[in-house]
């Protein structure tokens, strides 16, 4: 496996661009033999955070954008997914009630998406800077080394 | 996605194949609103072709689940490896649901 860095950047504007994501996706996990278990997490994570971000960041905002850029490198993968919305801080996003049976969940099964990206992942951060939302997201291609639990919240800023 | 129905016993076998994501979650309950219609009242979920589901998807299970439940119907899952089989713990759907290896064994019991 090669380990200089490979990246791809795209701007979505819609969800239904997220198709051209996921050929991104595959065409790195084709250079770099990824593994498809890892290129199912990867997927996942961004389908959760740009579905989210199309869902709840742009009220009101004249011309929504989504700015990502996927990388592995030396053996990771990264994602920095920059939006123009409003502040939203998926971190403040409630917990699903996972734990609980179908008939004692109260709430609809919001922030499950978030959830799932918290678990599948080895890192994913947020911020705020300069009137744009950052997320990030790590995880390792080799799956068996992965360090799950790092994205339990821990980590959340 | 895409979705066959088999009828056996008292159960709707619903096979499920492709992706279950944002896409296809409205489909997915589309068809089944019409089973309903046809008058399903237990289900065997069969996951052993799909190839991906998203938190939309999850949501989708749901929403078929409950109705299921509300009707005093059951709702089992076979097929479950994998990833998807992963996703299906994390989210907490292992406990929530009778789960077997095989459509026959969900049938059986």
């Amino acid at each position: 496996m090669s380990n200089e860095r490979l990246c791809y950047r795209m701007i979505l504007h819609s969800r239904d661009e997220f198709s051209n994501l996921v050929s991104a996706i595959d065409s790195i996990a084709e250079q770099r033999d990824v593994a498809p278990s890892v290129v199912f997490k990867i997927t996942l994570a961004l389908d959760e955070l740009v579905s989210n971000i199309f869902d709840y960041a742009f009220p009101g905002i004249p011309e929504p954008q989504i700015d990502v850029v996927v990388c592995v490198d030396n053996g990771v993968f990264f994602a920095k997914i920059i939006d123009n919305g409003i502040p939203f801080d998926m971190s403040k996003l409630q917990e699903p009630e996972v734990d609980k049976p179908l008939e004692e969940r109260k709430r609809a099964v919001g922030g499950l998406g978030v959830f799932l990206v918290r678990r599948l992942m080895d890192s994913f951060t947020y911020y705020r800077y300069a009137g744009r939302n950052y997320a990030m997201i790590c995880t390792k291609l080799d799956s068996e080394n992965s360090e799950k639990g790092a994205g339990d919240g821990n980590d959340y800023h | 996605m895409q979705f066959d129905v088999v009828k056996k016993d008292n159960f709707f076998i619903l096979q499920i194949s492709g992706r279950m994501d944002a896409v296809h979650s409205s489909e997915f309950e589309k068809e089944c609103a019409a089973l309903f219609e046809k008058g399903m009242c237990n289900a065997v979920v069969d996951m052993d072709n799909v190839e991906y589901i998203s938190s939309a998807g999850l949501r989708s299970i749901l929403f078929l689940a409950k109705k299921i439940r509300t009707g005093c119907g059951e709702i089992r899952f076979c097929g479950l490896h994998g990833i998807v089989e992963e996703v299906f713990t994390i989210s907490g759907f292992k406990g929530m649901f009778p789960i077997f290896d095989t459509c026959d064994a969900a049938l059986k019991n």
